[in-house]
C-alpha cells in the first residue's frame, strides 16, 4: 500500500466525497473491490466492507493481494471489537485516540505491520494501561461536546482525514435514506 | 448543490467548533501544561471535523518533548495527524525522535518508530538511520518490526542508506514470529529493487530456510518472485527454478497450486 500523505484539506474533501459517492453508488451483491484510478491516480483500488451503519474503505495498489486487503480489513474490525466490546460507532467517535492506537498497530507507514488480532490486542492493552489517565477523561469531553456539535448537523464524513471515519448524525443515517452530501 | 442550504445546516457545528478552537488557542497562548494533552487531543478531534488546525503543531512538538507517556501519545498522534512530511516544522522533533528511539520503556520506542515510519522526511531518515539499524537487532518482536517497516520508509527517502539495513534484514528472515518475518521479506524486497547485490543475501537465506511450514514456503516464493522479476544472475535463476522444481513435486495441494 501506498500512504498519501501531504494532503491539504481542500484535496482531502474532493477525495472523500468521490470515495462516498463510489460507495453509494455499490449495489449490495457486487464485490467489494473498486478501481479507483480516477480517485487515486493509477494502478490503485479499494476495497470496502460493510458492517451495518459503518462502511470500512482501505485503498491499495498493485503491491497488496486484494483478498488479503478484504481480510485485513476484516482484522482490524475484530480487534475493535474485542477492544470495545460490541463496537459501534459512537465508540470510534468517543475514543478515536484508541482507534487510532490500533490502527497504528496494524498498518504502518502504507504497509501491514500485524496480521494477528490476538497480537494486537496484547500490544494495545498494554499501551492503553501506560496512557489510562487520558483516555477516560477524554471520552467523558468528546461525549459532551459531541452532542452539542450532531443535534441539528448531518454531514457525514465531513473534512475528515481521508484514513478517519465518518461521522454521522445520532437522527439520521444517510447511507439508508440516500442523502449524501456530495460535494 | 446548493451552498446555502450547506451552510445552514452546518452553521451550528461550525459555531460550536469555532468557539471550541477559540478555546484552545487562549490555552496554547497562556502555556497550560496541565492541560495540554487533553486540549491537543480535543484539537486532533476538530482536525478530524475539517477546521483549520495548524496553531497546535508547536504544542504538539512540546507534547513529545515531555517526559509522561499519556503527552507522549497524544503528541505523537498530533504529529501524524496534523502535520505531514512537508513541514519545517518536522526538523524540531528530530532530537526527541533521537531520545524516543533510545529510550528504556519500548512502548515509546514503538511510538517513536511509529511516527518515524508514517512521515519521516528525508533529513530525519540520514539523522536517525543508525538508530533504527540498532533496534533492527532488538529482540523483541514489537520493535522488530516496527523497526523493519521504518527501515523500508527511510530506504524510501534516502536510498543511498540501503547498504547499511542489508545484513539486519537477512537475519530477520531467519526469525519464527510471523509478523517480524512477515516485514522482514518486506524489507528485503525492497531492497532488492534497490540494489541487485542485495540478493547475494538471499541466496544464503534461500538456501538455508526449511520448507515445512507455509512461512517458509511463502518467504521461499518472495525470493523466486524477486530473482525472477531481477533476472541479473544466471546461478540465481537455476537455484530459483530448482526451488519452483521442488514445490511443484510436493503433495501439499496448496503449495503446487500457489507455485503453479
Amino acid at each position: 500500500m501506498e500512504e498519501m500523505v501531504g494532503e491539504e484539506p481542500e484535496t482531502r474533501d474532493s477525495v472523500e466525497a468521490e470515495v462516498l459517492i463510489v460507495l453509494c453508488s455499490r449495489a449490495e451483491n457486487v464485490s467489494n473491490f473498486v478501481e479507483a484510478d480516477s480517485i487515486f491516480g493509477p494502478d490503485t483500488r479499494l476495497v470496502y466492507k460493510h458492517y451495518a451503519t459503518l462502511y470500512f474503505v482501505f485503498v491499495f495498489d498493485s503491491s497488496e493481494n486484494e483478498l488479503a486487503m478484504l481480510d485485513l480489513i476484516q482484522v482490524f474490525v475484530e480487534t475493535l471489537d474485542k477492544c470495545f466490546k460490541n463496537v459501534c460507532e459512537l465508540d470510534m467517535v468517543f475514543n478515536f485516540s484508541k482507534m487510532h492506537i490500533i490502527l497504528d498497530e496494524i498498518i504502518f507507514g502504507g504497509q501491514v505491520l500485524e496480521t494477528s488480532s490476538t497480537e494486537v490486542m496484547k500490544a494495545v492493552e498494554e499501551i492503553s494501561k501506560c496512557s489510562l489517565s487520558l483516555s477516560l477523561s477524554l471520552s467523558i469531553y468528546i461525549y459532551i461536546f459531541t452532542l452539542g456539535y450532531l443535534i441539528d448537523s448531518v454531514s457525514i464524513c465531513h473534512n475528515a482525514g481521508w484514513r478517519r471515519l465518518q461521522m454521522q448524525s445520532c437522527f439520521q443515517n444517510p447511507f439508508l435514506d440516500g442523502k449524501v452530501d456530495s460535494r | 448543490m446548493n451552498p446555502f442550504s450547506s451552510a445552514t445546516r452546518l452553521s451550528r457545528g461550525a459555531f460550536c467548533c469555532k468557539k471550541e478552537c477559540a478555546a484552545i488557542r487562549a490555552a496554547v497562548s497562556e502555556n497550560d501544561q496541565d492541560y495540554m494533552h487533553r486540549n491537543m487531543a480535543k484539537l486532533m478531534f476538530i482536525h478530524m471535523l475539517g477546521y483549520p488546525t495548524h496553531f497546535g503543531q508547536m504544542e504538539c512538538m512540546k507534547l513529545i518533548a515531555s517526559t509522561g507517556f499519556p503527552e507522549k501519545r497524544v503528541g505523537y498522534l498530533g504529529l501524524m495527524l496534523l502535520l505531514d512530511e512537508r513541514q519545517e516544522v518536522l526538523m524540531l522533533v528530530t532530537n526527541s525522535l533521537k531520545q524516543d528511539l533510545n529510550h528504556s520503556n519500548q512502548y515509546i520506542v514503538g511510538l517513536a518508530l511509529c511516527a518515524l515510519g508514517n512521515i519521516c522526511s528525508a533529513e530525519m531518515a540520514r539523522d536517525l538511520a543508525p538508530e533504527v539499524e540498532r533496534l533492527l537487532q532488538f529482540q523483541d518482536p514489537n520493535i522488530w518490526k516496527k523497526a523493519a517497516l521504518c527501515s523500508i520508509r527511510i530506504i524510501k527517502e534516502v536510498p543511498d542508506l540501503a547498504e547499511i539495513f542489508l545484513s539486519p534484514a537477512a537475519a530477520l528472515l531467519k526469525e519464527k514470529h510471523h509478523a517480524v518475518l512477515i516485514t522482514g521479506v518486506q524489507l528485503c524486497t525492497d531492497l532488492c529493487k534497490l540494489n541487485a547485490e542485495a540478493l547475494k543475501y538471499f541466496r544464503k537465506a534461500a538456501t538455508k530456510m526449511e520448507p515445512k511450514k507455509n512461512a517458509g514456503n511463502a518467504i521461499l516464493y518472495e525470493c523466486v518472485e524477486t530473482i525472477m522479476t531481477i533476472e541479473d544472475n544466471s546461478g540465481l535463476c537455476v537455484l530459483a527454478i530448482n526451488i519452483l522444481g521442488n514445490f511443484l513435486s510436493n503433495r501439499d495441494n496448496n503449495i503446487s497450486s500457489d507455485f503453479f
